[in-house]
Order: structure tokens, then C-alpha cells, then sequence
């Protein structure tokens, strides 16, 4: 997909793939455009170049019929707020051409916990109430491919776990769920795959796992002894210090190497030998927010 | 069509539930009749004429409610950002544009309906029956019901080409507000030429109110579509 709006370049030459049964969480600074995607996948937006397939059907050649097969939650629930949420849910059912919508809602609403509130109006909910109507709006036919725009965007602590864990239950459920987000914690604990863009393009994108671990391998060591002796052991034995800092009478030592197995025992034997004393050393695990920040710091040099 | 409809009814359903749009209503609907107590003197003396003039009056006025609810109609949305899911969902955007205009449409309609006949009522206590009788005559009364017709779906189609373009229900509204201006210069101007030309002028009013009404149309058509609504977003 190429999307432009005048002279700025939204997305140039997007690419990717979400299957059934798999959350896919499209990562990517402000701007970079997650929105602009989500939107042409939900049939809204027109792609300048290029095209968008959603469940087999082109979003240039069948619009309606893809917005027919996508639910889409975007950052504000933007409810109409006067209505109830029965009516409210009705209303979106039969613009979606569900015949019989009251058994789909009741199940709804009893998955979102808002049984109780049926009959309330919405202006009445709280933030986190909103979003869960909101997504219900979204499920209320039965997508097949749902579209989650920040969705956890405002929610405190509990009702983003609350969030995470419907997202997962509708992953069971073998639907294809595009999570666009900045929520890098968000991501690493329910995606099965990451692709993150920057200015409109791709700059990398694999199994949510694999590019955690991607890079070289980190370590650090806690030690006791005199910075200048650590530094003589290491250029010895030909190790580059990445970081040394002095903290309560202790060094900490980090370094990167793309050969552990040799490079580390080469390490400790020099600081071994100097007579430092090692506290500990341990590998460090990226997370998903340091493997994202160091692509995106890579793909703008 | 049938989700034109659906859309119309919720949207009448939400303007409806605001306390002030009630009040608009009111006051829209009791305006000529205050106007014809004020005015009982010289309409009693006056040529029938006056009468009409405020005959046109009480089914013009009504249809200022309507500018309110076509400058929200998209403004509003968007503010609120409801437009994003109402535009995701599998609905032609002739049927949102035309869910719009029935549901600024109808409740007008309603309104110069109800405006008509309560100056009729009380113009008929005030002057007397039989001469309000002789005066507006069922084709009379549908004539102007017909303008006020026309001159909503004139009005609302060109405000709602603006609130589909503007940002914020308030650039809208001011919008609006130069509309209402001009709706009353215009009804100024008809009133002092239909008391020179009376029937030739209600009818050439009718017919370039009618013409106005398809080229607003035509080009509100033209101008909003989901994609111009999404991008401005």
C-alpha cells in the first residue's frame, strides 16, 4: 500500500501479512502511519498505490464488502453517548445487515462484562467501559479481521490486562487481529509478530520473539576491583567494553560480543587472572522497547 | 435506502434528546404568532397581504432549526470522532448523505407543519375565520409548505457541504449563522415583493428555490464522499 495525502507520503510501499488466528502488532513512532494502514484495511481509506486484500476481497475493487468483514476499535471508543448500549449496539448490527441482533448482543456483552449496564446510556460509562463497548460495536457482526487502533490508549493498569486478555480470547477464536500500538509492553505480551515502520515504511517486521533477540548478545558482570585493573584485563584479552560505571563500591561491566562462547570465558579468565572479584554475570534480555528503539535508531542512519 | 433511514432515525433521536434543540423548536414555532399579536393592529387594518407575509413567515422560520442540524451533522461527528466507526461500516455514502438530509429534513418539515396550522389557528381568532379561510386556501397553505420544503433541502444541502469540509461544529455553526442571515434578507425581500406581486411571486420563488435545491444537491454529491471526510480526519 502507497497512500499519500498532497505532498506527504503516508505509507510508501507497505507490505505485510496478518493471518487468522494471529495478532500482528504494527508498531511505529507518531506518525509513522499505523493509522493510515488500519484505515485503508478497514475499506475507509483508499490506498494511492497499490492495494489491500482482507479476506480475499481487494479494498480498491470491493470496498463495502471489506468494511463488512473488518471491526475496527480506534484509540477513542467514539460512542454516540445519548444512546444506550442496547440500542447503540443495535443500531451498528443493523447498519452491519445482522438479522437477528439480540442473541449476538446479550453474548457480547455478557464476554465484556457489561451485562448490567445494557440499558444505561453510554454518556454514563467509564473510559474503560466506553473502549469495551466500543469493541463490542466492532465484533457486533462477526468479523473475521479486527483492527485495533490503540485501543488501551487511557485505560489504567487493570483494564489494559482486562484489554490484553479479550484481545487473546478473540485470537482463539481465529480471527486475524492487526494491533496498531506504541504500547511496546502491550505488544511483546500478546503479538505473535511485530512489524514496525517509520515514516510510512517497513524497516522491520518477523516473529515478536525472534526480534527481541536479535542483535548481539548483551551481558553484564557485577565486580569488585580497581576500574583501571578492569580496563588492563579486558584490552588484554581483546574484549570492548560497552559501559563501565562505579556504584556502591562496585563495577558494572556491559559489554556485546558476537562470539559468547569464546570472547566471555577470554573475559573472566583476564579478570580471573587480575584478581578481580566477580559478583555475578548475566545475559542481557532485550525487550521488545530496546530491540524497537535500536531498529528505528538503525533505520534513520 | 433502508439504511438512510436507520441513520436519519438516530440522528433525529439525538437532536431531539438535547434540551436546547426543544427549545429552538419552540421558540421557531411561536415567533410568527407572537409577531401576528404584535402586529394585530395594522394586520387587522392591512391589506390581506400582511397576512400572507406572515403566513410565509410561519412556515419559513421552522426551517432555521434545521441549519443547526446540518451544520452538526458531519462537524459534530467529527468532533466526536463517531464518524470513523459510521464510515467503517457497510453503508453507501449516498445513504449517509441522504440519512443526513432526511433527518434535518424531517423534523423541519414537522416543525413548518405545526407552525403553519398554529397561525392559522391564531390568526383565525385574531382576524376571524372566514377571512384567514379566504386567504389561505389549502393550495395556498401546501404552496408554502412546499417552499419551506425546498428551502430546507436548499439550506441543509449547502450547510452540510461545509460541515463535511470544516473542522469543529463551531466553524460550522458560524457557517450556519451567515446562512440564517441571509435566509432572513431573503425573507425580507420576498415579503415586500409578494406585496406588490403576490402569486407570481411565491411561484417564481417556488421554482428558483427548486432549481437552487438541485444544484445543492448536486453538489453536495459531489463534494462529500467518505475519503475527502476520512482524510480530514
Amino acid at each position: 500500500m502507497t497512500r499519500r495525502f498532497g505532498s506527504f507520503n503516508a505509507l510508501s510501499h507497505t507490505s505485510f501479512v496478518v493471518r487468522s488466528g494471529e495478532i500482528v502488532a504494527l508498531l511505529g513512532p507518531n506518525g509513522a502511519g499505523k493509522t493510515t494502514a488500519s484505515r485503508i484495511i478497514a475499506g475507509i481509506l483508499a490506498p494511492t498505490a497499490g492495494d489491500a486484500v482482507v479476506d480475499g476481497l481487494s479494498v480498491r475493487e470491493d470496498a463495502p464488502r471489506v468494511r463488512a468483514r473488518c471491526g475496527l476499535v480506534t484509540d477513542s471508543p467514539a460512542l454516540y453517548e445519548r444512546m444506550s448500549l442496547r440500542s447503540y449496539l443495535t443500531y451498528f448490527a443493523r447498519l452491519y445487515d445482522v438479522m437477528s441482533p439480540g442473541p449476538r448482543i446479550a453474548g457480547l456483552v455478557e464476554l465484556m462484562g457489561l451485562t448490567d449496564v445494557l440499558d444505561r446510556k453510554l454518556a454514563a460509562f467509564s473510559r474503560g467501559m466506553k473502549q469495551k463497548a466500543a469493541i463490542a460495536r466492532a465484533l457486533v457482526h462477526e468479523p473475521p479481521v479486527l483492527l485495533l487502533d490503540e485501543p488501551a490508549t487511557a485505560l489504567d493498569p487493570e483494564m489494559s490486562q482486562t484489554l490484553r486478555e479479550l484481545i487473546v480470547s478473540l485470537r482463539a477464536q481465529d480471527r486475524a487481529i492487526l494491533l496498531c500500538t506504541h504500547d511496546l509492553d502491550e505488544a511483546q505480551r500478546i503479538s505473535d509478530r511485530v512489524v514496525i515502520v517509520d515514516r510510512g515504511r517497513i524497516v522491520r517486521e518477523g516473529p515478536t520473539d525472534e526480534l527481541r533477540s536479535a542483535g548481539r548478545p548483551s551481558f553484564r558482570a557485577e565486580l569488585v576491583a580497581d576500574e583501571a585493573a578492569v580496563r588492563a584485563a579486558l584490552r588484554t584479552a581483546g574484549v570492548t567494553i560497552g559501559d563501565l560505571s562505579a556504584a556502591n563500591g562496585r563495577l558494572e561491566l556491559r559489554w556485546t560480543t558476537d562470539d559468547p562462547a569464546e570472547n566471555n570465558t577470554r573475559a573472566l579468565r583476564a579478570l580471573l587472572d587480575a584478581g578481580v572479584r566477580v559478583i555475578s554475570v548475566n545475559a542481557e534480555t532485550r525487550s521488545l522497547e530496546d530491540a524497537y528503539l535500536a531498529i528505528i535508531k538503525e533505520s534513520r542512519q | 435506502m433502508r439504511k438512510a433511514v436507520l441513520l436519519a432515525r438516530r440522528e433525529i433521536v439525538e437532536q431531539y434528546s438535547d434540551r436546547g434543540a426543544g427549545f429552538r423548536a419552540v421558540f421557531f414555532v411561536a415567533l410568527p404568532i407572537a409577531l401576528i399579536f404584535l402586529n394585530r393592529g395594522t394586520g387587522g387594518r392591512g391589506p390581506d397581504t400582511i397576512l400572507l407575509i406572515f403566513a410565509l413567515q410561519a412556515a419559513l422560520l421552522p426551517t432555521a432549526t434545521a441549519i443547526n442540524s446540518a451544520a452538526g451533522s458531519f462537524a459534530a461527528e467529527k468532533e466526536a470522532q463517531t464518524l470513523v466507526p459510521l464510515l467503517a461500516a457497510p453503508i453507501a455514502d449516498i445513504d449517509i448523505v441522504a440519512g443526513k438530509l432526511i433527518a434535518v429534513l424531517v423534523p423541519a418539515a414537522a416543525l413548518a407543519i405545526i407552525s403553519l396550522a398554529a397561525y392559522y389557528g391564531a390568526s383565525s381568532v385574531i382576524f376571524g375565520h372566514e377571512r384567514i379561510a379566504r386567504l389561505l386556501t389549502p393550495t395556498t397553505l401546501f404552496g408554502l409548505f412546499a417552499l419551506a420544503i425546498f428551502f430546507i433541502m436548499t439550506v441543509g444541502a449547502w450547510v452540510m457541504v461545509v460541515s463535511a469540509r470544516v473542522g469543529s461544529q463551531r466553524t460550522a455553526q458560524q457557517i450556519a449563522g451567515f446562512v440564517l442571515g441571509g435566509m432572513i434578507v431573503a425573507l425580507s425581500a420576498i415579503g415586500s415583493l409578494i406585496q406588490s406581486l403576490a402569486a407570481e411571486i411565491v411561484i417564481g420563488v417556488v421554482v428558483a428555490v427548486l432549481v437552487s435545491d438541485l444544484v445543492a444537491l448536486d453538489l453536495a454529491r459531489r463534494f462529500w464522499n467518505r475519503e475527502e471526510a476520512v482524510a480530514r480526519l
